[in-house]
Formats: C-alpha cells, sequence, structure tokens
C-alpha cells in the first residue's frame, strides 16, 4: 500500500509542525484500513493495516517525544505491539497456501510432518487474530487521537 | 536487537535541520552494523543491521521535502536494495529458528516434513548471503556512506 503524499510541508518551517501534519495524516491512514482488518479472511487489509502502522511507528519514534509530547514512547510501544502481531498472521498467510500444496504433493513420510506445520499455522493464525481483534478499540482510540495532532496541542493518550 | 541512538530534535528547530541531524546519525548506526554480518552462525548482527536499514529509510521517507529530489531518490533506492538483501538473509534465519524450534515439540513421526522445510530454509539462507555480499560490495563501490553524509550535511 502506498503512502499517501502528505501536501503542505515546509522544509524551513519548524520540526513541531510538520511532525504534527506528518502523524496526523499517517494515522488517518491506519483507521481508514482498519474497518475492513476486522475480518479475519481480509488478509490483504491486515497486511496494508501492519504496514500503515509500521508508518506511524516509524515517524513517532523519529519526532515523537520532540512533537507528540511525553506519551509518545508508550504509543510507540503499543504500536510496535500491533505490528508484531499483524506481522506474525501475515506470516501464517503467506506460509499456509504453501505448505498446503507441498503437503498435497509430498510422500506420506513428509506429508504427516507438513500437515501437522499447517495445523500449528492455522491454530496460531486464529488466536493471534483474536487478540488483534480484541485489542483493537483502546488502539483505535489512541490512533484516532493521534489523527488530531495537527490540531490539537501535545497528543494526550489514554490507555 | 541494538538500540536506536538517540538524536537530540528541538520542536523549534527547523524541518531541514531535523533532517539532517537524523539522518546522519542513522547513517553512522546503519554503517556501524556491519561488521560481521555474513557470519551465518551470528545471526542478531544481521537483524541489527536491517533494523538500522529501516530506520535510516524511515528517516529519508519522513524528512524527503528536505532534500534535493534526485540524490534522495537515488540513495533511497540504494538503502532500499540493502535492505532487500538484508531480508533475504534474515527471513531465513527466523524461519529457520522457528523451525528448529517446532522440531522439538513434535513427534518423530513428524521430522521428516518439518526436515524437509529445514533444507529448503538453510539453502535460502546460503543464497540470501551471497546476495547480502553483492549488496555489500555495491554499497561500498557506489560509496553509499558518503552519499548519505553529503545529503545530510548539504
Amino acid at each position: 500500500m502506498k503512502a499517501r503524499k502528505i501536501k503542505g510541508l515546509d522544509p524551513a518551517g519548524p520540526l513541531d509542525a510538520n511532525a504534527r501534519r506528518i502523524v496526523a495524516v499517517r494515522a488517518g491512514e491506519v483507521l481508514e484500513l482498519a474497518g475492513r482488518a476486522q475480518d479475519p479472511c481480509e488478509v490483504e487489509a491486515l497486511h496494508d493495516l501492519r504496514i500503515a502502522a509500521k508508518r506511524v511507528r516509524y515517524v513517532l519514534e523519529l519526532v515523537g517525544p520532540a512533537c507528540v509530547g511525553p506519551d509518545a514512547d508508550a504509543i510507540v510501544k503499543e504500536v510496535k505491539g500491533l505490528q508484531d502481531l499483524l506481522g506474525e498472521i501475515h506470516d501464517c498467510d503467506v506460509q499456509l497456501p504453501g505448505l498446503r500444496e507441498l503437503a498435497r504433493a509430498s510422500p506420506e513420510e513428509q506429508a504427516r510432518g507438513l500437515r501437522s506445520l499447517a495445523i500449528h499455522f492455522a491454530t496460531r493464525r486464529a488466536e493471534l487474530f483474536e487478540r488483534f481483534y480484541a485489542g483493537w478499540p483502546q488502539l483505535e482510540r489512541a490512533f484516532t487521537s493521534l489523527s488530531h495532532a495537527n490540531d490539537n496541542g501535545w497528543v494526550e493518550i489514554r490507555a | 536487537m541494538a538500540k536506536a541512538r538517540l538524536v537530540e530534535l528541538d520542536p523549534d528547530m527547523t524541518f531541514a535541520q531535523a533532517a539532517a541531524r537524523t539522518v546522519a546519525t542513522r547513517t553512522d548506526e546503519l554503517f556501524g552494523h556491519a561488521g560481521g554480518v555474513l557470519d551465518t552462525g551470528e545471526i542478531e548482527h544481521v537483524h541489527d543491521m536491517r533494523v538500522a536499514t529501516r530506520r535510516l529509510r524511515a528517516a529519508l521517507e519522513v524528512f524527503a521535502p528536505c532534500f534535493p529530489r534526485d540524490v534522495h531518490r537515488e540513495v533511497l533506492r540504494e538503502v532500499k536494495a540493502l535492505a532487500d538483501a538484508l531480508g533475504r538473509r534474515r527471513d531465513p534465519d527466523v524461519h529457520l529458528e522457528a523451525l528448529l524450534g517446532l522440531r522439538k515439540r513434535l513427534p518423530p513421526a513428524d521430522h521428516p516434513g518439518v526436515d524437509l522445510l529445514i533444507a529448503r530454509a538453510r539453502a535460502q539462507q546460503a543464497d540470501g548471503n551471497v546476495a547480502l555480499r553483492e549488496a555489500l560490495e555495491e554499497a561500498l563501490t557506489r560509496d553509499l556512506r558518503g552519499r548519505l553524509g553529503e545529503l545530510a550535511h548539504g
């Protein structure tokens, strides 16, 4: 998923104003993608959400403490947790089809272990999605606050 | 994972000043991790260097408007190429570690299937190491570090 181009950034302007503008746009991108990602079958939406969350995290790591406020480090930690979760879901989504195909094409001696691995990844994927789904409302509040970074003072995030 | 070096940024400094300071620090960090990355027995070196490329890439993307477009585009492309090569080595490292862990938990009758995947991951790791060596040589030949330094210092 391509990142949206951010208009109005000014190299000669203060870091603070530019950083807030970037944070607001990137957080808005996360919120736009999140709706579709609540469906466990929406593999691509979950992947895109991970990429969008990663962009927010990187901006916050770069400019957060100076421009977003004292909650920046805590938000970075939350976003990293989300990114790790979605990353592991993506790994399962990438591995499962190939694994199933290989199991079908392999002699029984090897197919048995490959099937066991496929079951392991499918079970793990379901567990990870449940964790994502349960934890999303809290993260949504954090991203919503960040999406207003451009018009407020320091962003306050309530856990 | 190596912790990112702190870049002292002030909200009142200009966006361009913050860009220069951040890119200079992240560049030093990246090339500071280059030692030992081709050693498949010490997989954390690759991980640290990959994380450093991600941080540098993020800085180059966030601060893009602060740099001359052509030079920026070229160095960003080269940093991405280096990151891709690090990924080609790192992904099988991680996969291999996970498979070895799973093998221990599965019954012996499942091992032949897992061993098939372990052999594939080892082959990908070797291929990834060749690609990484070539990418590091390319970065050296094209003086990527020097050009990033010039970009940061205008």
